[in-house]
């Protein structure tokens, strides 16, 4: 969607046309679905999410200022609300007493290279070869398209940390036969 | 590894990973049309039955109290037409706090434009929570004492309040210490991350309001740099780290010392939970990796391992 149309659209937003929303959630809802998965990492989470992404937009359609690009204008609403549910989840949730370097183990990475052909290995095999943290990264950099201060900020972990637990997953992506990210 | 590697490049199939879990993920996405249209309904049924449930309410009262109360309201309105100061009196005081509140409000408003933390709305919500948050230094430091009364006490309180100002127009907390954005000359440390406006929540996660310019609130800045990074990822994505750990004690001074002395030129030192990550300014060979950590180990008294990436090609 061009500049202007959106412009359009969220002008007619604002003024409580629904139709208007309608195109803007059929242009942009994988978009936004994406990125906010990518800091959720959950479904069920996203989904919740990216609902009130667009009520949100319905909300605030008339404080939108043209003139900073509008799929930075949504994507920032997304990123945020994702941010506020990663806030509240860890508010809620158990601290488990694991540090966070000490990945826990993981037995399917001892198997070698070797042992299975690249062509068999699915995306979910390859992801489930990364731990809980790397993938966490991995999906807040390659889904929502996050830096690495910005990943550091949300989960509240050293850069350090951060870039290498990125170089890890590349790594064991890279064993899959999965490239592209560097 | 490299049998693995031949493999690959013999079959050619290597795979996309970025393109590839973008599409695995979108496939997975519902229709959330119904949803988001139930919200939006369920919102605005809120905002509705407040203020009518409030006229119903007020109709009722209405009605009930006008048939014993018509006498009085005779004897009271004969007082009100006999003194005419008991309407105008607080009228008078409304107005003119009101024409005093509005100019401190918007003062307040238009100097500290950036001075806001209303989470998850991006630009334009600014104006409401800066006036909010200018008013109390306002009334602190009040030198009449009653400074709402007149105008011209308003004015003593704004000059005070905003004399520190000029010239300021982050409310950064942090902005002296994070300095200018982009590059570093050599060895100077601190000085990468930017100095754009930044807002801290308690919890320390970035406030989000001004989003479409990003609030990025850095939390781990490197301790070293000695490049310009403006594409820091793309650079950490493509060099060779050295991880490093350090006995208890370690003075960031000594890691900086490190950085700095190291035979092979560091870019960006991080810390991480245990030590240090040097970021190197090119792709070493597995070899010279693993001189590198060994040289580092017999200068460095303080480094208790070293370690490197595995090349995989």
């Amino acid at each position: 969607m061009t500049e202007e149309k959106f412009e359009k659209c969220i002008a007619a937003v604002a003024a409580g046309d629904r139709d208007a929303l309608r195109e803007l959630y059929e242009e942009y809802l994988n978009y936004l679905y994406v990125i906010i998965y990518g800091v959720v990492g959950n479904k069920e989470t996203a989904e919740d999410v990216t609902s009130e992404c667009f009520i949100r937009i319905w909300e605030t359609a008339g404080r939108y200022k043209p003139g900073n690009g509008h799929k930075r204008y949504l994507a920032t609403i997304a990123r945020n609300l994702a941010i506020d549910e990663i806030r509240k989840r860890k508010r809620e949730e158990l601290t488990d007493e694991i540090p966070e370097d000490s990945a826990p183990p993981d037995t399917s990475d001892h198997a070698s290279p070797e042992e299975q052909t690249i062509e068999d290995i699915s995306m979910q095999e390859a992801l489930d070869k990364l731990s809980d943290k790397e993938r966490e990264v991995i999906n807040m950099k390659v889904l929502s398209d996050m830096t690495f201060k910005e990943i550091s900020e949300i989960l509240k972990i050293p850069m350090g940390t951060v870039t290498w637990r990125y170089r890890e997953a590349v790594k064991k992506l890279r064993r899959c036969g999965y490239g592209g990210l560097e | 590894m490299a049998d693995s590697n031949d493999l690959s490049v013999k079959l050619n199939k290597e795979k996309d990973f970025t393109s590839e879990y973008r599409k695995s993920v979108e496939i997975e996405i519902p229709d959330l049309w119904d949803r988001i249209n139930a919200g939006i309904d369920a919102r605005e049924k809120e905002k509705q039955t407040e203020p009518v449930a409030d006229i119903v309410e007020f109709e009722a009262v209405k009605k009930s109290e006008k048939k014993t109360a018509d006498s009085t309201a005779k004897k009271a309105a004969k007082k009100s037409r006999r003194n005419p100061s008991v309407y105008i009196m607080p009228a008078v005081a409304a107005v003119i706090c009101i024409g005093i509140m509005i100019p401190l409000f918007m003062r307040g408003g238009m100097k500290n434009p950036s001075d806001c933390s209303e989470s998850t709305a991006p630009a334009g919500a600014a104006m409401p929570q800066a006036a909010d948050d200018s008013m109390p230094m306002a009334a602190n430091d009040d030198a009449g004492g009653s400074a709402m009364k007149t105008e011209e006490a308003a004015d003593a309180v704004e000059s005070l309040d905003f004399a520190g100002l000029d010239g300021d127009d982050s409310n950064s907390v942090d902005t002296t210490n994070y300095g200018e954005k982009g590059g570093a000359t050599l060895g100077h440390r601190n000085a990468v991350a930017g100095a754009e406006h930044f807002s801290y929540s308690q919890d320390g996660l970035p406030d989000t309001v001004d989003g479409i310019d990003s609030s990025t609130v850095f939390w781990e800045k490197p301790i070293y740099s000695n490049e310009e990074t403006e594409s820091e990822d793309m650079a950490i994505a493509s060099l060779s780290l050295v991880k490093i750990t350090v006995k208890e004690g370690t003075s960031e001074d000594d890691i900086i010392k490190l950085a700095e002395d190291c035979p092979e030129t560091v870019s960006i030192c991080y810390e991480t939970n245990d030590g240090y990550i040097l970021v190197l300014d090119r792709m070493l060979e597995e070899d010279e990796l693993k001189k590198l950590c060994e040289d580092l180990k017999k200068e460095n008294n303080f480094i208790i391992s070293a370690e490197y990436e595995d090349k995989e090609e």
